[in-house]
């Protein structure tokens, strides 16, 4: 008692002398007198243990209103800075708030300001004014959200820490979505959300029936997520942006560190090489363990319910309602991804990185199903044998070219390529024989390829022409070649398509501030030129902040935005909707646009943000393909059975979050609506598929000493989708009936409410001798109160009878996960 | 503080009053037509309805026996009556082939309507042989062993310059046929292929199922008919919708003509 009693009063004193010694340093600095006045500082803001740089993080000059934020390099010019002695307040999403003085003798070309991550935490000391923000809303930017990787950890997972699953709790983002790792943004698809991992565009997310994402945080230094009203300088897609800068790898020492958890394991390895290169590999693979398995018996019949509708007296859709007997055969599934980077700086103005990607899945759900007792006892045999193959992910690379032309020019050249690949082959095949002596032999099946390449080159400048103006403006230019085709029963091709375009263009946009910094806008135009439709594209958009006070903003936004490679969802009512990557023809398939209309407000205390935003969003050119229709009355042909209407999205977001504290987190609700209108479903609107009207999302963390505790909770209205309708049998020439099934309106049905609480708890673990965070071990519990949420439906139609198997989503899962790490 | 937060709130309530409400009707009482217009028979059609899926829809309030059913050729408009069980005829409408048929009603306040052209009868349709001899088979001695030399198959042949569908039926006309192999259950003595665009058609021997009498007839489809046969090979994986000529309903209504043939099948 008395030994922790000195310990605390002797850290209090230490703690005191640190802040004595930083005001004595402060008045120190302060008696220095300046040598230059206004002048133009550059350099660069680093992590203090690691050498990172830490890119869209925040500059400011202490007593002023001017600022500026570190581009994707970390690199950062001001403008106009009053004095060589004034201070300099750097704020970066999960570090310390950090004051830098400036002194005559620093450097103001190259300028380097090193950051300390905020998770040095000394046990018996209470650190003061602690900074842990997990996530961060910029007051001064509209519709952005920023992660740090380094936190997500403390969220509940899966198995997995992961990105894509932690903006799914942001208000404006769907979070019921369990089978996808891409975003449902205020009603958008997650085709319509551009994904940009160090310059490449990344196609698809998804891990694992996209329960994972395909990004490994190791790997990952920053996030930031642009929700809607986005800038100049991102196109080819209506609805969000997110940004992903991965890790130039730890320039100082070398390090390695590692995750096990019981879905997959996780590694990585950085490192420097002299001081001019550094660099990074992570590796993960799942493994056949607990939580793997239980996703993969999603489509088994434990874990899904099934209900049974028969008109005719389906007899083998009433063996189904009563279970079947199922057997799994091979099981060799897996996912696995690979990300590295080698940088190179041979001086201060040039940087030279090359980033690789790799992320494949491979799933094999092939089951066999025997007769069950009860019908073998009636004589009745049957079996089945279903093949279900799927094999897909991204191969991505990317050469970048960095180089600051002057302290106020800065420009960077990326050469890219993505490739996403998708084969899918699932067939059917067995026989049915009944006790009097009839038989009848099924053998059906789906075989699907979808192969998109994109070769990219882009050109992006900033210049910063005085404290309250700046420039961007770049050029790019895009070679898509997006196969696919679709095989039903493996002999009929229904698809079969090869689309090669070029897209070319450039743009131009300007921020400019007015009124010391209480207005600020950017306004920015954006041009493309697409080969195949030989149109030229003009994309105008503005936004514009308003701050009358320090702590509230008014925001708004408009932009026009368009797509040229859309993935287009393939209506499937018996076993669920699948999608593909299709280039856009101007034709069946047109070239998809956006208008983005956006106004709110934020309020932020030092302790508190309150945020609300409302959005509309006019889309045109939306294709979907689907099998119900035959347009031709004489012949069969499926090929163009591309349709195509607009919709609108529309919604009010709210967010309230405490920043900081032993207690902090978040509580977020959206309103909202997502509205398609086809010609060939109908006159009216239906609901899209990621319709949720009513979405709350409540997230808590509390620290206590080496403990994170987190719960999370999600409420989501269901899903809408299209479901059988009615039945009927027309009698054909030779007396013999067919039968044929009609189905609902489009989405004229809805799932079930979607919710769930998560849980986690981490035991933070320190470097004996640094006081290092260099790990942790995690224990989270997913879906505590083990709800049945619906993911899809099924159905079969078996002699007659239209037999209904409700797949749902995962159940209670729990998950251990140790991370380590040399420093 | 308070007044900025009532416009958002404001602006959600609005949002809330205009978010649409869900259109509850999952069923859709449309009507299903079974309409083959044979030429040179009289019209006879069937009217039914869908079963649902779902539980607790509900149909309209329409009498499936008391629609008032137009059919029209040319400016001659027939009223079909009905003679129970949702089939309407019209003995005084007899089917000619090369005409267009329009039919027309009202089902649950929307205007059901469709249109055929009845295909011309088929010309010159023949067959290789006008009688078959199939040995009587004892299954004691297995299937093989029985049969002997095997009969030739029957080949009927027609004219087909422009490709058009065709569909063979073959039926036993007995009174009480005599199966050919004896089983448990007597097979069906009437059986039909899927429809082809040639102009020759091999009935083999194992087809037979009885001696005695047969009726080969030939009809000429239309595409749709046709393809009612081929959309059910691609349909498995989906639900589609048939196709048919049909405005508010469901089902078919097509034209056909026919012609026929008589084969005899002997023991030996």
């Amino acid at each position: 008692m008395i030994l922790t009693f000195l310990i605390k009063l002797i850290a209090r004193f230490f703690y005191l002398s640190i802040i004595l010694g930083s005001i004595s340093l402060f008045a120190q600095s302060q008696n220095n007198s300046p040598e230059s006045l206004n002048f133009t500082l550059s350099g660069i803001i680093k992590d203090a243990q690691t050498g990172e740089s830490l890119p869209f993080a925040s500059v400011l000059i202490k007593g002023t209103n001017d600022g500026a934020t570190t581009n994707m390099d970390g690199y950062f010019t001001l403008n106009e800075v009053p004095s060589d002695t004034s201070v300099l307040v750097i704020n970066y999403i999960g570090y310390d708030d950090m004051e830098f003085i400036l002194s005559p003798k620093m450097s103001k070309t190259n300028l380097v300001i090193e950051i300390e991550p905020s998770s040095i935490s000394l046990d018996a000391v209470e650190v003061v004014a602690e900074r842990e923000e997990l996530m961060k809303i910029n007051r001064f930017d509209v519709s952005t959200i920023k992660m740090t990787p380094k936190k997500i950890a403390q969220l509940p997972s899966i198995g997995e820490k992961d990105i894509m699953r932690s903006f799914q709790l942001m208000p404006g983002v769907s979070g019921s979505n369990e089978s996808s790792s891409g975003m449902y943004v205020r009603g958008g698809t997650p085709d319509q959300n551009l994904i940009v991992y160090d310059g490449f565009t990344i196609y698809h997310v998804d891990h694992l029936y996209g329960f994972y994402s395909a990004f490994n945080s190791n790997a990952i230094k920053d996030v930031q997520l642009y929700k809607g009203g986005f800038e100049s300088r991102f196109g080819g897609r209506l609805s969000s942006v997110t940004e992903i800068t991965g890790k130039d790898g730890n320039q100082k020492n070398f390090n390695i560190g590692g995750d096990l958890s019981l879905l997959s394991f996780n590694a990585f390895v950085e490192i420097p090489i002299g001081d001019k290169f550094s660099s990074i590999v992570a590796y993960r693979r799942s493994y056949k363990g607990p939580i793997y398995n239980n996703i993969f018996d999603q489509f088994n019949e434990d874990s899904s319910e099934s209900s049974t509708q028969t008109q005719q007296g389906g007899l083998l859709g009433r063996a189904r309602g009563r279970g079947f007997s199922v057997e799994e055969t091979t099981f060799t599934s897996y996912f696995y991804d690979l990300n590295g980077k080698l940088t190179f700086r041979p001086n201060d103005k040039d940087q030279f990185s090359l980033s690789f990607f790799n992320g494949t899945d491979k799933l094999d759900d092939g089951f066999g199903v025997d007769t069950p007792s009860f019908l073998a006892d009636r004589g009745i045999n049957f079996n089945v044998n279903i093949i279900d193959l799927t094999n897909y992910g991204n191969l991505g690379s990317s050469f970048k070219w960095s180089r600051k032309w002057s302290p106020k020019l800065y420009g960077n050249t990326i050469f890219s390529y993505s490739n996403y690949y998708s084969q899918r082959d699932r067939d059917r095949e067995g026989n049915i024989i009944f006790n009097n002596g009839d038989s009848n032999n099924f053998n059906s099946g789906i075989n699907e390829d979808n192969n998109l390449k994109d070769f990219s080159f882009k050109s992006d400048y900033q210049w910063n022409i005085s404290k309250d103006t700046q420039l961007q403006f770049g050029a790019f230019g895009s070679n898509y070649d997006i196969e696919y085709s679709y095989t039903q029963n493996d002999t009929i091709s229904i698809i079969n398509r090869d689309d090669k375009g070029m897209l070319a263009g450039g743009y131009l946009q300007g921020k400019i501030k007015l009124n010391n910094n209480k207005i600020q806008i950017e306004s920015g135009i954006r041009t493309s030129y697409f080969d195949v439709t030989k149109e030229t594209y003009f994309e105008p958009r503005a936004s514009v902040v308003i701050n009358p006070s320090d702590k509230l903003s008014f925001k708004g936004a408009y932009g026009k935005y368009y797509q040229f490679a859309n993935r287009v969802v393939r209506e499937d009512i018996t076993s669920g909707s699948r999608d593909f990557w299709i280039l856009s023809n101007g034709e069946n398939i047109p070239v998809s646009s956006a208008t983005h209309y956006i106004a709110g407000l934020t309020y932020e205390t030092k302790d508190y943000l309150f945020s609300a935003e409302g959005y509309y969003k006019k889309l045109d050119g939306l294709s979907e393909y689907s099998l119900r229709y035959n347009t031709s009355l004489r012949e069969l042909d499926y090929s163009e059975n591309f349709y195509n209407g607009s919709g609108y999205t529309r919604g009010i977001e709210f967010l309230a979050q405490k920043k900081f504290g032993k207690i902090n987190g978040w509580i977020s609700y959206t309103l909202g609506e997502a509205r398609n209108q086809f010609d060939i479903y109908g006159d009216d609107d239906f609901p899209a598929y990621q319709d949720v009207n009513h979405e709350f999302k409540a997230v808590g963390l509390y620290k206590n000493k080496r403990w994170n505790f987190s719960a999370t909770w999600i409420f989501a209205t269901g899903r809408p989708y299209t479901g059988p309708s009615g039945t009927y049998s027309p009698t054909l020439l030779d007396g013999s009936t067919q039968d044929y099934f009609t189905t609902t309106t489009k989405n004229g049905l809805r799932f079930p409410d979607y919710h769930r609480l998560d849980l986690s708890a981490n035991y933070n673990l320190y470097s004996s001798r640094e006081r290092n965070e260099i790990g942790y071990i995690g224990f989270s519990l997913f879906n505590v109160y083990n709800r049945k949420n619906s993911w899809y439906n099924q159905y079969e139609v078996v002699d007659g009878g239209i037999v209904e198997t409700q797949i749902n989503y995962l159940g209670i899962m729990p998950n251990i996960t140790l991370s380590l790490k040399l420093r | 503080m308070k007044l900025y937060y009532t416009i958002p709130t404001l602006c959600a309530l609005l949002l809330l009053g205009c978010i649409k409400e869900e259109n509850s009707s999952f069923f859709e009482d449309v009507p299903v037509i079974e309409g083959y217009l044979l030429a040179n028979d009289i019209i006879n059609l069937k009217i039914s309805r869908q079963v649902p899926f779902l539980e607790g829809v509900e149909y309209s309030n329409e009498d499936i026996n008391s629609l008032n059913i137009k059919v029209s050729n040319n400016n001659n408009i027939y009223s079909l009556s009905p003679i129970g069980d949702g089939r309407y005829v019209d003995s005084t409408l007899t089917i000619e082939d090369g005409k267009k048929y329009d039919l027309n009603f009202i089902f649950n306040d929307k205007e059901v309507s469709a249109s055929t052209i009845i295909p011309e009868k088929p010309l010159n349709l023949t067959q290789s042989v006008s009688e078959m001899i199939i040995r009587r088979v004892n299954p004691l001695n297995g299937l093989g062993a029985g049969f002997g030399d095997l009969p030739d198959p029957v080949e009927i042949s027609w004219s087909n310059p422009d490709s058009s569908n065709y569909i063979v039926v073959v039926e036993n006309i007995e009174e009480n046929p005599e199966p050919i192999l004896t089983g448990d259950q007597p097979p069906p003595s009437l059986f039909l292929n899927k429809p082809t665009q040639g102009s020759t058609y091999e009935i083999p021997f194992g087809s037979f199922s009885y001696y005695g009498t047969h009726r080969i007839l030939l009809y000429h489809v239309n595409p749709d008919y046709a393809l009612l046969y081929e959309d059910q090979e691609t349909s498995s994986q989906n639900f589609s919708t048939p196709i048919s000529g049909i405005n508010n309903g469901f089902g078919i209504f097509t034209g056909m003509s026919s012609d026929e043939l008589l084969l005899e099948i002997k023991p030996e």
